[in-house]
């Protein structure tokens, strides 16, 4: 009964840990694309960097938070 | 357990070198937009995580809390991560137009100043991976 009540508490944990883990696993990932670049940006992959960029600044956690 | 699966991730990292440059590619050029990626993919993943765990790492990390409000001010260009990223991004453009040694000392300037805000978010991102 105890481990059924501690349930949800695990849940939150393991999404928790989970989440972090699949930023992490994202990050490395595009960090070794970076370092496979063996020449200089085309236009079109200039272009998509530009609109990366701005998209980001319009997500939620590059807000500054009011407080 | 969670230490050993952070360095199951990195291992791909540490097993990748860099990689040899075409011919014609510019050495410089090719480092610049390696490190705007790079910054800003690690800023990106910094500001993510301590978004997730905001109010733990205030509490217990305001260092980190500080910092990554420092990334997200509101510049012209955009949050000052991200303007920072676009900054390099206009030297390197200028260079690559006009490859003069007055460019290339201000691409060499500006590549050495985000490549210190990426080393300063890949401590506070190790720290805020704690929470």
């Amino acid at each position: 009964m105890m481990i059924l009540a501690s349930l949800p508490t695990f849940l939150n944990i393991a999404k928790e840990v989970f989440g972090v883990g699949a930023d992490l696993y994202r990050y490395v990932t595009r960090l070794r694309e970076v370092a496979r670049q063996d020449a200089e940006w085309t236009p079109a992959q200039e272009a998509e960097f530009d609109r990366v960029l701005n998209d980001a600044g319009l997500q939620e956690h590059w807000k500054a938070h009011k407080d | 357990m969670k230490h050993f699966a952070i360095l199951i991730l990195l291992l791909p990292l540490i097993f990748t070198g860099c990689a040899g440059l075409k011919p014609g590619a510019d050495p410089i050029i090719v480092r610049a937009q390696q490190t705007e990626r790079a910054a800003f993919e690690t800023f990106d993943a910094f500001l993510r995580i301590e978004h997730k765990n905001a109010a733990r790492i205030r509490t217990a990390a305001p260092e980190v809390s500080k910092f990554a409000e420092w990334l997200r001010e509101p510049l012209p260009d955009g949050p000052r991560g991200i303007a920072l990223v676009k900054s390099l991004g206009n030297v390197r453009r200028a260079y690559a137009n006009a490859k003069t040694p007055d460019n290339r000392a201000k691409l060499a300037s500006a590549l050495d100043a985000l490549s210190a805000a990426l080393a300063e978010t890949q401590k506070h991102l190790t720290a805020a991976k704690a929470f």
